[in-house]
């Protein structure tokens, strides 16, 4: 009984910030139809930087060599995903993430720490940038299709059940891997410098985790586990990863989400409002 | 042109600026490790599985030079001015361009190759470092009279890059908003000008089509006079087309800078 009572609330509190975030969503996407010339200039900035990732696979196919057992088409796979999950990055965390240490130094926090709605959640999902995410998550997900046809996959229910899983996995861990480091605002301010590294880190996924030197691989599947996103689904696609793998990579998410609250909480306790 | 006066004026507070900011200009470069370091990667994956030890035409030691030389370049040709160009225009900082005896676009060459003298050496140490720590990791063979014709030949280049950031520049007199236009325009001049990967990627077809561009003449053209890959006559063949795309290119500049000019309607002036 208490426990259905339980299941109950939360599932009440999940439909509630459901709800917040269709409505945020919806003022953002209102707020940038707004500026149209402005909006269409970021898809077409997207577009070109689209263009810029897809160069690598390029390279590969006009190529045509088998790289490390991974052949042009492989590749491409691995480069659609990444572009799929760079859309839902540049989508929902990036503005919100960057924009923390603007709301630190500026004290903007103040006002939303007076919402009724947890500030974690407000903080990391309160712009939506639909303009960002179009091109990638359609031109990467047009790669994707071009590979599995091109390798000749069969699809079946489990495989795409997985590669859902893996997905959001990835994009979990996306979410821990960077909100961590802008947590870091609270404590040092303007940390421009280190916001530049992580996301120069994340164009290493541009390129298959296999064609990096073991010890590096080693490194960005266990120890800064940024190799995991977007390389694990495609690795689950072309049936090389192992259950090992799928394991650690669960573990890493709820990992990184437990690690990420708890470092929010320590940021909270010492933040000190800039204007009041 | 520069030996007058006032652009020399320009020019020497081009150099000045650059001084100022040769910190930025360093760190840069740095910011260029990290896409040079996932290059590192493919290439090396790419030789090691390549059955000849050739790939697109290059060995192992020139591609890898291609790849950090072009990194290096493409900093030292990029425009950086266009936001100027766009602050001028809009906000009537142009008027007092329009009003005295002063031509826009020797004003803004004189200012932007002054910038670059201070950047040239920079760039100068950085490359014969590289080309010394290439040397003796992986036997990249050095030549002096390649790198000597190399310095001539970019400075060329920087003139043509100059041409082609400045045009993209008037767009700020048709758009409201140019800015988008601007990273779009340099992303696109840097892959075509091979400041990315070697233009050979793009296949033949593509590669007859760049032969008949200025755009490979800016990067891809210096870079592989230092490679080796250009040889000869190509290299007189290359430098007198590049002075015929200055020449054709400015013709066209001037063309949009007319053009714009009516629509140019002076506000705050």
């Amino acid at each position: 009984m208490l426990l259905e009572v339980n299941i109950l609330k939360i599932l009440k509190t999940i439909k509630r910030y459901i709800q917040i975030y269709l409505i945020l969503s919806k003022n953002s996407i209102i707020a940038q139809m707004e500026y149209r010339a402005n909006f269409v200039t970021a898809l077409l900035v997207e577009c070109a930087f689209l263009l810029a990732k897809s160069l690598y696979a390029i390279v590969v196919y006009n190529a045509n060599i088998t790289i490390n057992g991974l052949t042009p088409d492989d590749i491409l796979l691995f480069i659609g995903n990444y572009t799929i999950l760079t859309g839902i990055m540049c989508g929902i965390f990036y503005m919100n993430f960057t924009n923390i240490s603007n709301f630190v130094r500026e004290g903007t926090l103040d006002i939303l720490i007076t919402k009724p709605v947890s500030l974690q959640f407000l903080i990391a999902f309160k712009t939506v940038n639909i303009g960002l995410a179009i091109p990638n998550i359609i031109g990467g997900t047009l790669m994707v299709i071009i590979a599995i046809n091109r390798i000749g996959m069969d699809i079946n229910f489990a495989l795409m059940f997985w590669y859902i899983v893996l997905m959001i996995v990835s994009v979990v861990i996306t979410y821990g891997i960077l909100l961590i480091p802008s947590l870091l605002s609270f404590w040092i301010v303007k940390n421009q410098a280190i916001n530049d590294m992580t996301y120069a880190l994340w164009d290493f996924n541009n390129m298959p985790m296999g064609i990096y030197s073991k010890w590096l691989q080693r490194f960005g599947v266990f120890v800064v586990p940024i190799f995991i996103i977007s390389n694990f689904p495609s690795l689950l696609l072309i049936g090389k990863i192992s259950t090992m793998f799928i394991i650690w990579s669960v573990i890493v998410s709820i990992l990184l989400i437990v690690l990420s609250s708890y470092i929010w909480k320590r940021a909270l306790n010492g933040y000190s409002s800039a204007s009041s | 042109m520069i030996t007058q006066g006032k652009y020399l004026k320009s020019f020497s507070l081009g150099f000045q600026s650059s001084l100022e900011y040769r910190a930025n200009f360093i760190i840069s470069f740095l910011s260029t490790l990290f896409p040079i370091t996932i290059q590192y990667f493919l290439w090396t994956a790419l030789y090691n599985n390549s059955p000849n030890g050739k790939v697109y035409g290059y060995n192992y030691s020139q591609i890898i030079a291609y790849t950090i030389f072009a990194a290096i370049v493409s900093k030292f040709v990029s425009g950086g001015f266009e936001s100027e160009v766009n602050e001028d225009i809009k906000n009537g900082g142009l008027n007092k361009f329009l009003i005295k005896p002063i031509d826009y676009y020797k004003y803004r060459i004189a200012c932007f190759l002054g910038q670059k003298v201070s950047q040239f050496f920079i760039m100068a140490i950085i490359l014969i470092l590289t080309i010394a720590i290439l040397n003796i990791t992986l036997g990249y063979s050095i030549n002096l009279a390649r790198i000597f014709i190399f310095f001539i030949v970019i400075i060329i280049s920087i003139q043509l890059s100059f041409i082609f950031v400045y045009c993209t520049s008037m767009a700020a007199f048709w758009l409201s908003e140019a800015g988008g236009i601007f990273v779009i325009g340099g992303l696109l001049l840097n892959i075509i000008s091979g400041g990315i990967v070697p233009l050979e990627v793009f296949g033949n077809t593509i590669n007859h089509i760049f032969n008949f561009l200025p755009f490979k003449y800016i990067i891809y053209f210096p870079i592989n006079i230092l490679n080796g890959v250009i040889v000869g006559r190509q290299i007189i063949y290359g430098v007198l087309l590049q002075i015929f795309w200055i020449i054709v290119c400015k013709k066209f500049a001037d063309m949009l800078w007319k053009q714009g000019l009516k629509r140019h309607n002076a506000v705050g002036g």
